[in-house]
């Protein structure tokens, strides 16, 4: 019998192999232990803590870390499609791409929120700087992810931030995408309130920045 | 003192024989700085064939960089598909939302014709303009996504990879139908007067893909796709790691791999083996908050790490500079480059 280290090592493999069918089986036998979700979303939770890491060491590759996160949210609403992770609704977390359409980012990101518990609002791909401040004030939003690709998209982060401002609204800003991956200053240039060194700990740095 | 003994063309050729030209050769990257030139908006700039040409022809003057890049932006294929694009006023051009909203539509896609396509042939027009007037003395080097990697801009990135690891079926359907036109579109720009191919590929990097899955798919894509297309192709992973993969493009028959400020040029250069030349690895984020100096210290340490012997040129990591880097620091890449890079190298030995 493997030990629940050993299953961990495993189900982690399945995922970097994008092994559906072993990784739903190795889920099912984790849940099989002790018969509560609370056990398959730890394991979840430092199964991905620990891709994202590679991730960020650039040991696992970008769709490696997406298929994860996709297959997680998958193997949960196929095997406890009663559960109901318990959501914890403040703060309200947005997540928009700020003008390109390339959505990838955000959903690994909303992916790892909502794994942690979180409700996640999607506010679109694309947004202009006035759509990204506007629909996150429209939307009551507390902490806003905003994914960006191509680094003047990355700049415009900073005008984001100074409309919010101007209308007074206090709303916690992090981004993130390629350019903030590459240059690592990029985060204080901009302006936001935290950096994301590993994606995994998304979940974390919105704890940590809505305590500031 | 500047060694000008051999043409742009000449010097390139050298060293990608895993010789040592006169200088090292220099490729700058540059497609929106054209418009800053022309003083006109980049939507503008790329309107119009004679824009283009004329914009590289001032880039080559000022900058005196030893290619020419007739390259538009990477979604006219996304254009030529009847996708679209997103002009920014300081930016490249990007791609709109996927037109492949669902994957019962690839069985219906219409391959672009390249000859009947409007803004493919602005680009052809271009490089034809160009070798007209640069004769054979400046390699052109024309622009294709590769077949594997420009689905992301067709269908968006997550519905990509689910369709790449789950519906094999219709990722085999796409794939054919992509490499019909990229082979169309290379040859097509070859015919015009390009001198070489950049093919564009970052999914083959590890840093999108892992190695494993590239290999069984993007490999064998590449490779299929480069044997057909008739001119030397470098092969670009647009700030992606190479290293892990640099046997596999030695493989696909590429002679040039663009390399990233991820990968060690030393590491590189050994991996290659002189069996393909490096390309890289300026950090062209980085490039933006230069400050005088820099530019000489990062292109000198650039050139120590990967010129002896030839099989370099020295380039951005991304394959296009941004728009935000200014014309001080390009001009102060070209300078160092004047200054450091003549062969012999015999600095080398003192520095170190």
């Amino acid at each position: 019998m493997k030990t629940k280290r050993e299953l961990i090592a495993a189900y982690k493999n399945t995922l970097l192999s994008v092994n559906r069918v072993e990784g739903l089986r190795l889920l099912k036998e984790i849940y099989d232990i002790k018969n509560n979700f609370v056990e398959v979303s730890e394991v979840i939770r430092i199964v991905l803590d620990e891709i994202g890491k590679e991730w960020e060491e650039g040991s696992v590759s970008l769709s490696q870390v997406y298929m994860s996160g996709i297959l997680c949210e998958e193997f949960i609403n196929i095997l406890l499609p009663d559960q109901e992770i318990i959501k914890k609704n403040k703060p309200r977390i947005g997540i928009g791409v700020l003008l390109d359409n390339h959505g990838l980012g955000k959903k690994i990101v909303s992916s790892l929120v909502k794994l942690n518990g979180y409700e996640v609002i999607d506010l679109g791909n694309g947004l202009s700087v006035n759509e990204m401040a506007t629909i996150a004030i429209a939307k009551d939003i507390n902490v806003l992810l905003i994914s960006t690709l191509m680094i003047s998209s990355a700049l415009k982060v900073k005008e984001v931030i100074k409309l919010l401002h101007t209308k007074n609204k206090d709303i916690k800003v992090i981004a993130g995408g390629a350019p903030f991956r590459l240059d690592n200053n990029l985060w204080k240039e901009v302006g936001t309130d935290a950096n994301v060194s590993n994606v995994a700990d998304i979940a974390k740095v919105i704890e940590e920045v809505v305590r500031l | 003192m500047i060694n000008n003994k051999m043409t742009s063309l000449e010097r390139v050729f050298t060293a990608i024989a895993q010789k040592e030209p006169d200088r090292v050769p220099l490729f700058l990257m540059l497609t929106m700085h054209g418009a800053k030139e022309l003083g006109i908006s980049i939507k503008d700039y790329f309107s119009k064939s004679e824009n283009v040409v004329k914009g590289q022809m001032i880039l080559r003057e000022k900058y005196n960089n030893d290619c020419i890049y007739s390259l538009f932006y990477a979604p006219i294929e996304v254009e030529a598909w009847g996708g679209e694009v997103l002009f920014a006023d300081d930016g490249p051009p990007n791609s709109g939302e996927p037109f492949i909203k669902n994957i019962e539509q690839i069985k219906n896609l219409q391959i672009p014709d390249v000859e009947n396509t409007s803004c493919l042939l602005k680009v052809l027009n271009t490089i034809e303009a160009l070798k007209k007037n640069v004769g054979d003395g400046i390699p052109i080097i024309g622009v294709v996504v590769s077949p594997y990697s420009v689905p992301v801009m067709q269908m968006g990135f997550d519905k990509y990879l689910e369709l790449m690891y789950f519906r094999p079926k219709q990722f085999n359907l796409l794939m054919k139908k992509n490499m019909a036109f990229a082979v169309s579109w290379a040859n097509a720009q070859i015919k015009a007067g390009a001198t070489a191919i950049c093919f564009f590929d970052p999914l083959a990097s590890p840093t999108i893909i892992e190695k494993e899955q590239y290999k069984e798919t993007g490999f064998k894509i590449a490779k299929d796709t480069i044997a057909k297309i008739k001119g030397p192709i470098a092969t670009h992973l647009a700030s992606g790691k190479a290293i892990p993969i640099l046997n596999e493009l030695v493989d696909t028959g590429t002679m040039v791999a663009g390399i990233s400020v991820l990968d060690n040029i030393c590491r590189a250069k050994k991996v290659a083996d002189k069996r393909i030349t490096l390309l890289g690895n300026l950090d062209g984020l980085e490039m933006r908050n230069w400050h005088p100096g820099v530019a000489e210290k990062r292109v000198k340490e650039a050139i120590r790490q990967g010129a002896s012997g030839g099989g370099f040129i020295l380039s951005d990591n991304h394959g296009e500079i941004p728009w935000q880097v200014s014309d001080d620091v390009l001009l102060e890449i070209a300078e160092a480059v004047k200054i450091w890079g003549n062969y012999p190298l015999d600095w080398i030995e003192e520095y170190e």
